[in-house]
C-alpha cells in the first residue's frame, strides 16, 4: 500500500487506505476517492438507455398532461372559479414523478454493482488500494445522485408547465420534490443492499418493487394489527403481534404522502417545519440502515 | 473492527434499525396529532356552524355509541383551563346564546394555526389525544371521516381489507381519473351514473374542492332543471332532514349535504361556504336566514374574494335584515370605492328600512282603527273615545310622515340612477297602489299593481299577492292562475294542518 495517488485506466484516482497515521489529509484524499466513485457512477448512469427512456416518457406525461385537462373548461361554478386543470396537471406530474422516479431509483440501485461484477471492471477497481467501503459509499452516492439529477429534471419541466398554467412561482413544489428524493432514498438503499449479493440485475430490481410495494403495505400492516383480537382464536391474536411488530420496524412509505398534500396547501394545514424534518431524518436512518446492510454483504464477497 | 466484523456490522445495522423504528414512532406520533389537529378544527368549525357533531347518524341501538360530542366538550373543557383569555367577537355566540369556547375561537382565524396544532400536538390534551385515537380506531366518530384517513370506509367490520392502501399512495390520481369519469358522463347527460362517482371521488381525495363544488352544482341545478316543482301532496317526509320533499326539493338537500361534508372535510375554503350560502340556500332554497349565515362566516374567517361580501350583503337584504346590509355595503366601499353599484344598493335598502317603518307604522294604524271601530260600537264613554281617537290620529299622523319618507327615499333611488331603475319604480308603484287602494280605487291599484310586476321581475311574486288580497278585498274575480295559486296554497295549508294533526296523534301523551 502506498500513499501516492494512483490512475486507473478510467482516471480513477485512488488513495491508500489502512496508514496508521490518517490526518486531515488521508480523510480529504479519502472523501476525494469515493467523491470521484461517484461522479464515475453518475457518468456512467446518465448514459444507460434505459433511464433515459424512462426520462423522456416521463417528460412526454408531464407535458401531456397539459393537454388532458384541456377538454376541461368548466372555470366557475356559479360565481366560484375552480381550478380543476392545475390539480389535476400537479396530481398527475407528482405521480408520474413518482412512478417513474423510483423505477429509475430501482433499476439504477440494482444494476450499478451486478453490472460491475459482470464487466469484470470490479476487480479491477478492488485491486487498487482502495477499501471496499470507500468504493461502496462512492457508489452508493452515485445512485442517489443520478436519481437527484432526474428528479430535478422532471421537477424542472413540472416547474415550467405550471408556470405556464397559473403564471406563479410553484414554489411548495420544492418541498415536494424533496420529500420525493428521500422516499426513493429509502427503496434504493434497500435495492442497493440486495444487489450487492447478486451477480445480476434482475433479482434486485424485483426486489426493489417488492421493498416499494412493501413500503406502501405498511399502513395495512396497521390496520391489521389494529383489528386483531376481534375474534378469540389464537392464530387471531399471534396475526395481531406479529403484524403490529412488523409495522414498527419496516419502513412506511405512506408516511410521506405529505408531498402530494403540500401542492394544495390549505390555511389550516399543520406547521410543515414539524413534520419534514422527521421525514427526513426518519429516511436518512433507514438509509443508512439500508447502507450498512449492503457493506455486510458487500465485505463477504470474494472478487 | 477487524477482530469481530460481522459482530460489529451487524449491531450497528441493529442500532441504526432500531434508531430508524424509534423515529418511525415518532413520525407516527407526528400523524396521529395531525389527525387530532385536523378532526378538531374540523369539529370547532361544525361547532360554530350550528351543527350537531353526530348528525350523520342514525339512532340505532345495535350501532356502538358515538363520541364526538363527550370528546369534543373533553377537549375545549380542557383547552379552556390552559388557555388565556381569548377575546370575544361579533359572530362567537352559540345557538344558546352563550360564548363558544376558546377553542372554537381560536380555530375561526388562521393566523391561530400554529398555536392550535401546538395544543393538538403537545402533553397538555394527550389523554385527549389518546381518546380520539381509540374512538377513532373503534369508528366512534361520526363527525371524522375520509378526510382524517382513507381507510375510515373501510372500517367496517365486514371489510378485512384496506383497499385505500391498494392505490400505493396513488388515490388522489385515481380521483382525478374518476373525476374524468364523471365531466365525461356529464357532457353526455348521464347524471345517474355522475352521482355515485362524484361521491366516490370525494371519498378517495376528500381535499378536492372543485370536485364538491361542481358535484352540488350538478345536484342542484343540472339535476332539477327538467323536474317540476313537486305538489304538495306527493311529497314525502325525510326524516334527516325533517321536512316534506319531492324528487326534486330531495336534490337540493342532497347538494347541502354533499357541501356540507365538503365543509367537514375542508373547513378553511370560503368556496364551499360561498356555494352553500349563495348557491343552495339563497338561490335554490330562498332561505336566506342560512344564506347568511354560512356567507358570514366566510367573510368573517376565512380568506375570500370579493364578491363574497357582495352575496352577504344581498342576503342580508333578502333576508329583511337592512341596517346590516347598509353597514356591510359601506364597508365594502372603504375597500372598494370604485365599486359602481355599491352606493346603489345602499340607497335600496335604505329605502326597504324606510318601507319596512312605513309597514310596522300602517299596522300601528290598522290595529288603532280596529280599536276606535270597537269602541264606537261598543258605545264606551266619552274619554275612553277621546283617547282611542287620539291614538289613531297619531298613528294616522306617523303612517303618513313614514308613507312620504319612502316615496322620498325611492325617488332618491330614482333620480341617482341614469336610466330607469326597475326595482325602485316597482316600489312607487306599490305605494302609488296603496294610496289607490285606501281611497277604494281598487281597480286602478290593480292595473298599477300589474304594471309594477311587469316592469320589476324582482318583485313579481310579492306584488302577486297583493293583487289577490286586493281582488279578495274588492271582492273582485280571481283569474285562473290566481284560482289555482290560492287551491294550491289551501291545499297546502291542508296537507299541513293534517300532518301535524296526525304528528300530534302520534306523540305520547305527557303527564
Amino acid at each position: 500500500m502506498t500513499d501516492n495517488v494512483q490512475m486507473t485506466p478510467e482516471n480513477l484516482p485512488v488513495c491508500s487506505g489502512g496508514s496508521a497515521a490518517m490526518g486531515s489529509a488521508g480523510i480529504t484524499k479519502s472523501l476525494g476517492a469515493i467523491w470521484t466513485i461517484a461522479t464515475y457512477t453518475l457518468r456512467e448512469g446518465l448514459r444507460k438507455k434505459t433511464l433515459i427512456g424512462f426520462l423522456i416518457l416521463s417528460i412526454l406525461v408531464i407535458f401531456g398532461a397539459n393537454f388532458l385537462t384541456a377538454f376541461l373548461n368548466q372555470k366557475t361554478v356559479g360565481d366560484a372559479e375552480v381550478d380543476i386543470d392545475v390539480k389535476l396537471i400537479k396530481d398527475i406530474c407528482v405521480t408520474t414523478i413518482s412512478i417513474f422516479g423510483v423505477l429509475i431509483a430501482i433499476f439504477t440501485s440494482a444494476s450499478v454493482v451486478p453490472n460491475e461484477v459482470e464487466n469484470r471492471v470490479i476487480y479491477t477497481v478492488l485491486s487498487k488500494p482502495l477499501r471496499r467501503f470507500q468504493y461502496l459509499l462512492g457508489k452508493f452516492l452515485g445512485v442517489q445522485l443520478i436519481v437527484l439529477m432526474n428528479l430535478l429534471l422532471m421537477g424542472a419541466l413540472f416547474f415550467v408547465v405550471l408556470y405556464a398554467k397559473q403564471q406563479i412561482l410553484p414554489t411548495l413544489l420544492l418541498w415536494s420534490l424533496l420529500l420525493v428524493f428521500f422516499e426513493f432514498l429509502i427503496v434504493s438503499s434497500f435495492t442497493f443492499a440486495v444487489s450487492c449479493a447478486s451477480t445480476s440485475s434482475v433479482l434486485p430490481t424485483i426486489a426493489g418493487l417488492f421493498i416499494y410495494i412493501a413500503g406502501n403495505m405498511t399502513e395495512y400492516l396497521r390496520d391489521v394489527a389494529n383489528r386483531a383480537g376481534q375474534t378469540t382464536l389464537t392464530v387471531d391474536a399471534w396475526i395481531g403481534r406479529i403484524s403490529y411488530w412488523l409495522s414498527n420496524i419496516m419502513p412506511n412509505l405512506a408516511d410521506f404522502s405529505l408531498k402530494n398534500q403540500i401542492l394544495h396547501l390549505q390555511p389550516n394545514d399543520i406547521p410543515r417545519d414539524v413534520q419534514i424534518p422527521n421525514l427526513i431524518a426518519y429516511s436518512l436512518m433507514f438509509a443508512v440502515s439500508g447502507f450498512v446492510l449492503a457493506y455486510w454483504i458487500f465485505r463477504r464477497r470474494e472478487f | 473492527m477487524r477482530r469481530y466484523p460481522n459482530l460489529i456490522l451487524g449491531m450497528l445495522l441493529v442500532v441504526v434499525w432500531a434508531i430508524a423504528a424509534w423515529q418511525g414512532q415518532r413520525v407516527q406520533q407526528l400523524r396521529d396529532a395531525d389527525l387530532f389537529y385536523r378532526w378538531i378544527v374540523a369539529a370547532c368549525t361544525q361547532s360554530s356552524l350550528l351543527w350537531e357533531l353526530t348528525e350523520q347518524v342514525t339512532n340505532d341501538p345495535t350501532k356502538p355509541k358515538m363520541m364526538d360530542r363527550e370528546l369534543f366538550e373533553s377537549i375545549t373543557g380542557a383547552a379552556d383551563k390552559i388557555r388565556a383569555e381569548v377575546p370575544v367577537q361579533e359572530g362567537d355566540l352559540d345557538k344558546t346564546g352563550a360564548v363558544e369556547p376558546k377553542l372554537v375561537r381560536l380555530v375561526k382565524h388562521d393566523k391561530n394555526s400554529r398555536e392550535v396544532w401546538n395544543l393538538a400536538s403537545g402533553s397538555e390534551l394527550a389523554s385527549q389525544r389518546e381518546e380520539f385515537r381509540q374512538y377513532w380506531r373503534q369508528g366512534r366518530l361520526a363527525s371524522a371521516g375520509v378526510q382524517l384517513d382513507v381507510s375510515v370506509m373501510y372500517a367496517s367490520e365486514s371489510t378485512t381489507v384496506s383497499l385505500a392502501n391498494m392505490f400505493l399512495g396513488f388515490r388522489k390520481m385515481a380521483a382525478n381519473l374518476i373525476w374524468l369519469e364523471v365531466d365525461k358522463y356529464w357532457h353526455a347527460g348521464m347524471l345517474h351514473r355522475m352521482v355515485p362517482l362524484m361521491n366516490l371521488t370525494v371519498t378517495l381525495d376528500p381535499n378536492f374542492v372543485d370536485a364538491f363544488l361542481i358535484g352540488a352544482w350538478h345536484l342542484a341545478y343540472n339535476a332539477t332543471a327538467s323536474l317540476p316543482d313537486t305538489p304538495e301532496l306527493d311529497k314525502n317526509y325525510y326524516e334527516q332532514y325533517g321536512v316534506y320533499l319531492g324528487r326534486k326539493e330531495l336534490y337540493y338537500y342532497q347538494g347541502v349535504d354533499f357541501l356540507k361534508d365538503g365543509i367537514r372535510k375542508n373547513p378553511s375554503d370560503y368556496r364551499l361556504y360561498f356555494d352553500l350560502g349563495y348557491g343552495i340556500y339563497s338561490e335554490k332554497l330562498h332561505d336566506y336566514a342560512n344564506a347568511v349565515r354560512y356567507l358570514e362566516y366566510a367573510v368573517r374567517y376565512l380568506k375570500h374574494d370579493k364578491w363574497v361580501p357582495r352575496t352577504l350583503n344581498i342576503a342580508y337584504q333578502r333576508n329583511s335584515q337592512y341596517q346590516e346590509a347598509i353597514d356591510g355595503w359601506k364597508l365594502y366601499l372603504q375597500k372598494f370605492p370604485a365599486n359602481p353599484n355599491a352606493q346603489r344598493f345602499i340607497m335600496y335598502n335604505e329605502a326597504l328600512l324606510a318601507e319596512r317603518d312605513m309597514t310596522q307604522a300602517r299596522e300601528k294604524m290598522d290595529a288603532a282603527q280596529t280599536a276606535l271601530q270597537t269602541a264606537q260600537q261598543a258605545g264606551t264613554d266619552a274619554t275612553t273615545l277621546a283617547a282611542a281617537q287620539a291614538n289613531h290620529d297619531a298613528a294616522k299622523r306617523e303612517y303618513e310622515a313614514k308613507f312620504d319618507l319612502t316615496h322620498k327615499q325611492w325617488q332618491t333611488v330614482l333620480a341617482s340612477q341614469s336610466g330607469a331603475d326597475p326595482l325602485a319604480l316597482g316600489h312607487l308603484r306599490m305605494l302609488e297602489a296603496q294610496t289607490l287602494a285606501d281611497t277604494s280605487r281598487y281597480y286602478e291599484a290593480i292595473a298599477v299593481l300589474s304594471q309594477a310586476r311587469i316592469e320589476c321581475n324582482e318583485i313579481f311574486n310579492e306584488v302577486s299577492d297583493r293583487i289577490m288580497a286586493l281582488k279578495e278585498k274588492a271582492k273582485i274575480p280571481l283569474n285562473a292562475s290566481e284560482k289555482m295559486e290560492m287551491q294550491r296554497r289551501a291545499q297546502a295549508e291542508r296537507i299541513k294542518s293534517e300532518r301535524e294533526t296526525r304528528e300530534k296523534g302520534q306523540q305520547p301523551a305527557q303527564n
